[in-house]
């Protein structure tokens, strides 16, 4: 250990670099200036981790780093693989852009004076994240979950209105009682171990489980744990918050929550899994039974609700709960390859979800600031880049390939392939449905958000005098049906769509202006402002090459997981 | 498709007949509220009848709570029973109360206490153990404590430039209450103030400063710092505290203080992880000056402990520090 | 018997868990809901720190004492994670009741389902204003 190469301090330099930023922001007070400071931490991050990532993977190794003067049983420990790193860089790529993307959003909808208090929260959501993917003791477990949900929390609720204060408090109350569970479970641990190291825990727990008459406290203990971060990660049953939290909150703030909040507890699950409980474990006392489960009725019903939705980022946000449905069932697969699989779907969704959220959140910003399908309809013509980045967000969501939800899947049904023939046909039929429901809610979004404005039979009140206005956007939709529906047509219209939304988007201020002026009122523009700045186009751009990256190229990403995995 | 492309010759009665369910999903409108438009109800229209829309049987909101509650509440009792029963027979598992032979008592608390005074310096062992061994978790503890003062500030700080937390009705309340206050002052209250917070604050002190030799520490007496505070600015009205605890001051020692004790930490963790002696001296064990860091780690976590009480005490009766 | 009277402190703390949790579930005052988030983490408390305990021991406050041994002193690490665990929940508490500060100055109620309800209205409304 005395030749310890020195970017193995990059963990710890990153969690405290983050810390010092968000004990530092007071004195700025400006919301500018903390987020070019924000974002200069998370591209250091960024950086570092990357770098790390690299390294760790070239050379197959993974370390433990010492909080202090004392080693393992005594001390606090840090503790770092590729597949640690791997997470961490991926988080803060994706907190990094969802801000730039959002923040027109942020100084729009969050008091002035209290910026920086947001931009803070964000840094101290980082830390926490970082934290909770390179801890190795459950105690600093506990200690960091609850910093990240209170700076989760006043992300939620730093846009200041009535709806976003509900939504919060909803959110708090599921998210402490999470963390009770996890508290009571962790008691219970230590009562009958007298560990709280990650390592130290799991020889004691096979030495228990060897005995079978600890098989029951060892169960519940294990099932409370779990359960508390289910409840936290919004797995099915305990959902209910979170469309609430997401729906409300402003765009950054939505795309992180879902990007990257929920997706750090499942990564301090799935290292649970591996460090403390052992798979073998679990599955002999059927926890992992029941995850699966909840991850398959997930799946189903999250896509259920989100079809009932008829505002655009309350569907994204039930669209997230099917999601984590299938990073759960995933888990429950009780098979290397379905880790695999659910650790690939949590990247996936993580560049994914966010890029929906801030796309839905750029033609909102373009229809009177309202998020209702209604309001919605041709706003991608108004702001042609989110329209584009919604379309491919969608349909890499429902699977198509060359997008980042295809790999995801096909590990899904490999995973399947490997498993009992109990869970087999459940998983594939499982998959099939969700992937059909999938594709019931975000086209028809996909082709309203694209077609001409005032069409028939939109039925909202004042269409009826426009007739001879509609015929020219009819045929248009009509196609828009026929290719969605040939399915890999879509891809190639969608494509040449974006390719013509990029080189546009400079001048869609005006031709929104343009096409804003012959609408009844309902999309008064605010401030005459579109909300498409340059780093919003970056920022989608960023994405959207992001998602085409790792739907195409996801050979060497599954390996450096599969090597992270082996080695946690 | 078809269908749809005729219904442009045709009349609005003629469109709505043919709103098929998949033209529906295309616009993605919302659920229509009508029974869909059947042949016989078309015929009905265009025989010159009046269609009497079938009144569906309103169920509000509240109603649909109370149903939701009386299937919920019990269920709720039944599944949190069952899970009391569940932890009271894990209980049974667990090693008996006081018991010398636990699991607990192993390696770790053993070398805590046998080596925590070689180790630290401090006879406090709980003091060595949260502020040396275990110096990680009590830097996120203080940055959960900073979270959430930070996160009260974003609720319930007010502004001067209007936003949505001032409600003027309610100043003007709180200003006359204040001026009442001023002009009746309550002279028990003021008086016993004036004699205690001084001791109250002195002993909080006395608290911080033993840490390390004496049970208490940074967290227990910056609360009881903070209390003095509180009783302060209760006795003598919130424009005294002022003069000498603003919102700049208390920006300043929150800050200030978990940067330092981050900075501490931060040197004592690298020279840990890269097996370096800090250089510090432990001092004589007893002694007020002794135990390195974990004094001035003390008064940090006191100043903030202690901020941050009087600063939640503030921001919820007035809105501001 | 003797099984429940080893283990009363840990059957008193899961029951009070029992009772926070149900308080938490049941309750639609807000108020009430923090009290029994508050309970449960009492409970947890409670559980951690008659771990601690060991017949015949005391607190691990060494005074005059330079050569401690582990027979003398009770283990230390519950009263550290207990300590850890209060800061913990003051800070949560202090949130979700300023929380519901915001929430009865805007809606002047405590019941949580009064206050969905009320601001499932308030958006109705807002919407109506939209698109009449």
């Amino acid at each position: 250990m005395h030749d310890m190469p020195f970017i193995y301090n990059f963990p710890f330099f990153s969690i405290l670099l983050t810390l010092i930023g968000g004990m530092s922001m007071p004195f700025f007070r400006n919301g500018r200036v903390a987020q070019k400071i924000n974002m200069g931490i998370i591209i250091a991050v960024g950086v570092m981790n990357f770098i790390l990532f690299c390294n760790l993977v070239s050379t197959g190794e993974h370390f433990t780093y010492m909080m202090g003067h004392f080693p393992a049983p005594w001390g606090n420990e840090i503790r770092g693989g590729p597949f640690e790193a791997l997470m961490a860089t991926v988080f803060a790529f994706v907190m990094g852009f969802a801000i730039l993307g959002g923040v027109f959003n942020i100084y729009e909808d969050v008091p002035k004076k209290k910026q920086y208090l947001y931009f803070l929260m964000m840094n101290l959501l980082l830390s926490s994240m970082i934290a909770l993917i390179y801890t190795n003791d459950m105690f600093t477990a506990y200690v960091f979950i609850e910093i990240n949900t209170l700076a989760a929390c006043a992300i939620v609720m730093s846009k200041d209105s009535g709806e976003t204060i509900v939504a919060t408090i909803r959110y708090l109350i599921m998210s402490l009682l999470g963390s009770g569970l996890f508290l009571m479970g962790l008691a219970l641990l230590y009562n009958i171990t007298g560990h709280l190291l990650m390592e130290s825990l799991q020889p004691v727990i096979l030495q228990m489980a060897e005995s079978e008459q600890y098989y029951l406290p060892l169960t519940v203990v294990f099932a409370v744990t779990t359960l508390g971060l289910c409840v936290k990660s919004a797995l099915y049953p305990f959902h209910s918050w979170l469309p609430g939290a997401h729906g409300s909150a402003t765009s950054s703030s939505s795309a992180i929550l879902s990007g990257l909040v929920l997706k750090g507890y499942i990564i301090l699950l799935m290292k649970m899994m591996y460090r403390v409980y052992t798979p073998e474990l679990l599955a002999k006392l059927h926890i992992t039974d029941a995850i699966f489960v909840l991850g398959i009725i997930g799946m189903i019903m999250g896509s259920i609700h989100a079809l009932r939705e008829r505002h655009i980022k309350r569907m994204t946000a039930y669209s997230s709960v099917a999601q984590i449905g299938y990073i759960f069932m995933g888990i429950g697969l009780n098979s290397e390859v379905g880790m695999m699989a659910a650790s690939f779907h949590i990247l996936s969704h993580a560049i994914t979800k966010p890029m929906l959220f801030l796309a839905a959140g750029g033609l909102a910003n373009v229809s009177g600031h309202s998020y209702e399908f209604k309001d919605l309809k041709g706003a991608a013509h108004r702001n042609k880049i989110a329209g584009v980045a919604f379309v491919i967000g969608a349909l890499s969501m429902i699977g198509i390939p060359l997008f980042a939800g295809f790999p995801s899947k096909l590990f899904f049904s490999t995973g399947a392939l490997h498993s009992d023939y109990f869970r087999m046909p459940l998983v594939l039929i499982a998959l099939a449905v969700s992937t059909a429901l999938n594709a019931l809610y975000y086209l028809p979004v996909c082709i309203n958000i694209w077609r001409m404005k005032d069409e028939p039979g939109h039925g909202h009140g004042h269409g009826s005098d426009d007739h001879s206005a509609s015929h020219g956007g009819e045929p248009e939709a009509v196609h828009a049906v026929h290719a969605e529906a040939l399915g890999h047509g879509s891809i190639s219209h969608a494509v040449s769509h974006g390719a013509a939304a990029v080189a546009d988007a400079g001048h869609a201020d005006s031709g929104g202006h343009e096409l804003l002026h012959d609408t009844d009122g309902a999309h008064e523009m605010h401030h005459g402002k579109t909300g498409i700045t340059p780093a919003f186009v970056v920022s989608m751009v960023v994405f959207i090459a992001s998602n085409f990256g790792l739907g195409i190229f996801y050979g060497p990403v599954m390996d450096a997981i599969r090597k992270g995995l082996e080695l946690l | 498709m078809s269908e749809k492309h005729e219904s442009h010759e045709t009349s609005e009665t003629e469109y709505k007949g043919s709103k098929n369910p998949f033209v529906a999903w295309v616009n993605a409108d919302p659920t229509p509220e009508e029974a869909p438009w059947t042949e016989e109800k078309l015929e009905a229209l265009r025989a010159g009848e009046t269609y009497v829309r079938e009144e569906k049987p309103v169920i509000t909101e509240e109603e649909r709570a109370r149903r939701f509650n009386k299937v919920y509440k019990p269920l709720a009792v039944v599944l949190c029973c069952a899970f009391i029963a569940l932890l009271v027979f894990v209980c049974l598992y667990t090693p008996p109360f006081g018991a010398t032979d636990v699991p607990t008592n192993n390696e770790v608390s053993f070398k805590y206490i046998e080596d925590g005074l070689a180790d630290t310096g401090a006879t406090n062992v709980v003091a060595g153990m949260i502020l040396d061994y275990r110096a990680f978790d009590t830097l996120g503890e203080s940055s959960v404590l900073f979270t959430a003062v930070m996160s009260v500030m974003i609720l319930l700080r007010k502004d001067r430039d209007g936003s949505l937390v001032n409600d003027p009705a309610e100043d003007a309340a709180l200003a006359k209450e204040e001026k009442i206050s001023v002009q009746h002052r309550d002279v028990i209250l003021r008086t016993m103030a004036g004699i205690i917070s001084p001791f109250v604050i002195l002993f909080g002190i006395y608290v911080v400063l033993n840490g390390h030799i004496s049970p208490g520490g940074g967290f227990s007496g910056g609360a009881i710092i903070g209390a003095g505070l509180i009783l302060i600015s209760q006795g003598f009205g919130s424009a005294k505290t002022k003069k000498f605890f603003n919102f700049k001051v208390f920006t300043i020692i929150t800050s200030c203080s978990l940067l330092s004790y981050a900075a501490l930490k931060c040197y004592s963790f690298y020279t840990g992880s890269h097996h370096i002696e800090t250089g510090i001296p432990h001092g004589i064990p007893g002694a007020i000056l002794s135990s390195g860091f974990i004094l001035p780690l003390n008064i940090f976590v006191g100043l903030i402990v202690a901020c941050t009480m009087f600063g939640f005490y503030s921001l919820f009766t007035k809105g501001e520090i | 018997m003797g099984l429940f009277t080893d283990h009363y402190y840990e059957i008193a703390a899961v029951v009070l868990f029992g009772i926070g949790f149900m308080g938490l579930l049941l309750h639609n005052n807000l108020i009430k809901k923090i009290v029994g988030l508050n309970i449960m983490d009492t409970a947890v408390y409670l559980l951690l720190a008659q771990r601690g305990m060991v017949f015949g021991r005391v607190a691990p406050i060494l005074g005059d004492n330079l050569t401690p041994s582990a027979e003398q002193y009770i283990n230390p690490i519950p009263a550290g994670l207990v300590l850890t665990g209060i800061v913990v929940s003051v800070s949560v508490s202090a949130f979700s009741l300023a929380l519901t500060h915001r929430l009865y100055k805007k809606y002047h109620t405590l019941n949580l389902d009064e206050i969905l309800l009320k601001s499932k209205k308030e958006k109705e409304n807002k919407e109506k204003a939209v698109t009449h």
